[in-house]
């Protein structure tokens, strides 16, 4: 069994090279050998979890051995259940990759680094030290930059990929520094060694508030909270398959599971949870409100993405229930926003469009992709008894009982969620077409993976109240149920009432309410983190950057010269026995 | 400490600081070659005469070995350089032709 | 015996590279740094780096100065020009006294050898390369093509495009 924990980051990162070379030979071949090369991991997955008995397994082998520092991998519920979600979702978008991608150019590059993605966030998953854990946490990072910016003679596309890695690269940094000070004070990084000294000298109360605050940025920083979530909304112009990857099951999971795997460092101070909690609950308002007002299709996925992610962290941030409800609420969310997305690509290669406002009708012609988009659309609004009802209203009846600001916080934001998912629905399925001509339905290859998740939105809750990888033991509140239907009936009803039933009504009499019409322009605009980051950019970093370029001066002379003053300062300095 | 590292580094050293200071000061690009030269002379030199004071010398002279044909190397590379840019400005003095540039 | 040795060739080492750096006619430069060459390839196999002294002196002296005499002939400069040599005079002369002591500073403290180290012949060596450092035989084997293609690529497109 350990030899599966150990193959199923090896067999992706593996076939990497071998997707271009196969690909000189057969474009078609080269598809179906990236296809294989996740449905093996998938299934490596999926034996893992069922060879899984208990416990926690370690299994290391020697690396750089002056550092001490092993390549391990560990064996326990929890990672084994995220391996397990994470190779079955990145092999179904492998699979819809097909499809989507048919014609396109620099296919190779797409599934070379696809594949390189998915090998890295399951060895991230599998990693049973910090170190290990930055290291595929970095080439994460890198992917999904290069896949954000695959279409790179887009400008826009480009520019999104560096901000992407530009804004992460902020998180990146906390983290390292982290892992230094962790490194610094116990002379390892094992998970299990870093827990058992939590408290003890060398790793007091002050060190352990510092390393959980820096840990708490770099997971802000890839799991895109406010405010470090500007890279978000931006990375949509990826191809959607790339989105649902980063949304789903990568990029994002990757800052909540580091969360979830120091929660006995976060959980030793009470200042590190209520910092989790803001943060959760400031990204969740944030991210709902900003999805409401969206017109473009894949950003409002996206800022329901910040949204969701909000309530994870808020989830852990409460705190009684050791991470299981934010790993709940994770494979939840990854399994009906892939859905989401899955759907919505399936709609943008149909009709060329992502703008909502110009889409409509689409229920008719495009009957697998509606079925689809709508089951994704109701387990995000959390409606009975599909996934997402079960995650959210576990987070809410554990947040009841210890606090409750926080569950009321998050009850409400799902009056938001009902508000921004039946928009979405709405506008893009019902209603008359603006379409000049009827779009017709995806191809099989996109269809099958759709049809997969509505099955496992579906079902997924009794499978994971059947596995005993992690013990689900949940209990909602009568009150919960009763809280969130109410919110979800009124949010189909203002929704109904606002964009179907009398569109026009309701347009003119909000078009002559000046408060609401600056709000949404306000939050079009994302609340101005964008402009407030540009005024950063432009009025420090910049000056400071033609400062240091006096230095630079391109002189050949000029540049020797002062390497030969340091020099010769470096020797002075030796021979008056300073250094 | 054996009294010959000690006058090997001491070279090393002076062949660095003359290297830079010409390069600094040169007029010539094949001049700046030279100091190249001149610097790689100082730095094989300098590990060279670390392994002199070690029990095993197989080390120093293994690194030696390679950054004598990197040096080799980067400076085939740089003459061949400096011939294209002959060809194309006529001369060799870089504070010529950074005035040819603007 | 061997520091006067050391303490020679070292002293003739800096009078070949500086007047090779500060003569301006092209040919004592070439020809005086073809000797430092020859010179440093001697230090490296009196004190026991018999392999590494030949293929110094096989590069240096043998390709580089050959390079550089080519290269001369190509452009056809004459004049070496250097700028304010003077001072550059001054500065070495002043340097190597406190370069003398700094190195005196850091180095006397470190410990003596118990004996005097292996010196590996040239076959041990190679040997030694061979067994323990193979990947960095390849990266260097392949710095050197790289660096060679360059080469012929610089010459022949500027060769091309007039």
């Amino acid at each position: 069994m350990i030899y599966a924990a150990w193959l199923i980051w090896a067999v992706p990162i593996i076939s990497v090279p071998f997707i271009p070379l196969i690909g000189m030979v057969s474009q078609r071949g080269r598809n179906w050998f990236a296809v294989l090369a996740s449905a093996l991991t998938a299934f490596i997955g999926f034996y893992l979890a069922a060879s899984f008995s208990s416990g926690m397994t370690e299994s290391s082998i020697i690396w750089l051995p002056i550092f001490k520092v092993p390549v391990q991998v560990l064996v326990d519920g929890t990672s084994v259940l995220l391996a397990a979600f994470i190779s079955f979702l990145s092999f179904l978008i492998v699979l819809y990759s097909v499809g989507y991608m048919k014609g396109e150019k620099g296919q190779s590059r797409y599934y070379s680094l696809i594949l390189l993605f998915v090998g890295a966030m399951l060895g991230l998953v599998m990693a049973g030290n910090l170190i290990q854990l930055y290291f595929f946490w970095e080439i994460v990072g890198i992917c999904s930059a290069f896949l954000i910016a695959f279409w790179y003679d887009k400008p826009e596309a480009r520019r999104a990929g560096l901000k992407a890695f530009v804004v992460t690269r902020f998180g990146d940094i906390a983290l390292f520094i982290a892992v230094l000070i962790v490194l610094a004070n116990l002379k390892t990084t094992n998970y299990a060694s870093i827990f058992s000294a939590i408290g003890s000298k060398p790793f007091g109360t002050n060190t352990v508030l510092l390393v959980g605050i820096l840990l708490l940025i770099g997971a802000m920083g890839k799991s895109a909270q406010v405010p470090l979530h500007v890279w978000l909304p931006d990375a949509m112009e990826g191809p959607t398959p790339v989105s649902a990857l980063i949304h789903a099951a990568t990029m994002v999971n990757a800052g909540v599971y580091l969360v979830i795997r120091m929660f006995p460092l976060f959980s030793y101070s009470s200042t590190l949870l209520v910092l989790v909690t803001i943060v959760g609950l400031t990204s969740m308002i944030f991210g709902a409100a900003c999805a409401v007002v969206s017109e473009d299709l894949k950003r409002i996925l996206a800022y329901s993405t910040i949204s969701q992610l909000g309530i994870m962290f808020a989830s852990i941030g409460v705190g009684t229930t050791l991470g299981a409800t934010a790993t709940y609420h994770l494979i939840s969310q990854g399994l009906f926003k892939a859905l989401a997305f899955l759907a919505a690509g399936s709609v943008i290669t149909a009709t060329g469009s992502r703008n909502v406002e110009e889409l409509g009708g689409l229920r008719k012609s495009m009957k697998y992709t509606y079925i689809g988009f709508l089951f994704a659309m109701l387990a995000m609004s959390g409606v009975p008894p599909l996934i997402g009802f079960w995650s959210k209203d576990w987070i809410v009846s554990t947040a009841l009982t210890s606090n409750v600001v926080a569950a009321i916080l998050i009850a409400l934001s799902s009056v938001l969620t009902t508000i921004y998912s039946f928009r979405a629905l709405f506008k893009v399925f019902y209603g008359k077409s603006k379409l000049p001509n009827e779009p017709k339905e995806s191809s099989t290859v996109m269809i099958v993976p759709i049809m997969t998740l509505v099955v496992s939105v579906t079902v997924g809750w009794l499978v994971l109240d059947y596995q005993r990888l992690v013990p689900f033991n949940i209990t909602i509140d009568p009150l919960t149920i009763g809280m969130s239907l109410a919110a979800i009936a009124s949010g189909i009803g203002i929704v109904y009432v606002a964009f179907s039933s009398r569109t026009a009504q309701t347009q003119s009499l909000m078009g002559r309410n000046a408060p609401l019409i600056a709000l949404r322009k306000y939050l079009l605009e994302g609340l101005g983190f964008d402009k407030f980051y540009g005024f950063l950019y432009s009025r420090i970093v910049l000056p400071l950057a033609k400062t240091s370029s006096y230095l630079e001066s391109g002189w050949l002379g000029v540049n020797m010269g002062l390497m030969l003053a340091s020099v010769l300062l470096i020797i002075f300095l030796v021979a008056l026995k300073v250094i | 400490m054996p009294s010959d590292q000690l006058i090997f580094t001491v070279t090393a050293t002076v062949l660095v600081v003359i290297g830079l200071g010409s390069m600094a000061y040169s007029r010539n690009l094949i001049k700046t070659v030279m100091a190249f030269q001149a610097i790689v002379f100082g730095a094989n030199l300098a590990l060279f005469s670390s392994g002199l004071g070690s029990y095993s010398s197989y080390m120093s002279q293994t690194f030696v070995l390679f950054s004598i044909l990197v040096g080799a190397s980067v400076e085939a590379v740089a003459l061949a350089i400096i011939v294209v840019i002959h060809r194309k400005y006529g001369t060799l003095n870089p504070w010529e032709i950074r005035k040819l540039k603007h | 015996m061997l520091d006067e040795v050391a303490l020679l060739l070292s002293a003739a080492l800096i009078v070949t590279v500086v007047v090779a750096l500060f003569s301006k006619s092209v040919s004592v430069s070439l020809i005086s740094l073809f000797y430092s060459s020859l010179l440093l390839g001697i230090i490296f196999a009196t004190y026991g780096g018999i392999l590494v002294g030949l293929v110094h002196v096989i590069t240096f002296a043998g390709a580089v100065s050959v390079m550089l005499l080519t290269v001369v002939l190509m452009t056809g400069e004459s004049k070496l020009m250097v700028g304010r040599r003077e001072l550059v005079l001054i500065l070495t002369l002043v340097s190597i006294p406190i370069v003398g002591v700094a190195s005196y500073e850091a180095l006397e403290g470190l410990p003596q050898a118990a004996s005097q180290p292996t010196i590996p012949g040239i076959s041990t060596l190679f040997q030694f390369i061979w067994e323990f450092r193979p990947w960095d035989l390849l990266i260097l084997i392949m710095v050197f093509a790289a660096s060679m293609v360059a080469v012929v690529n610089l010459l022949s497109s500027s060769r091309s495009s007039r």
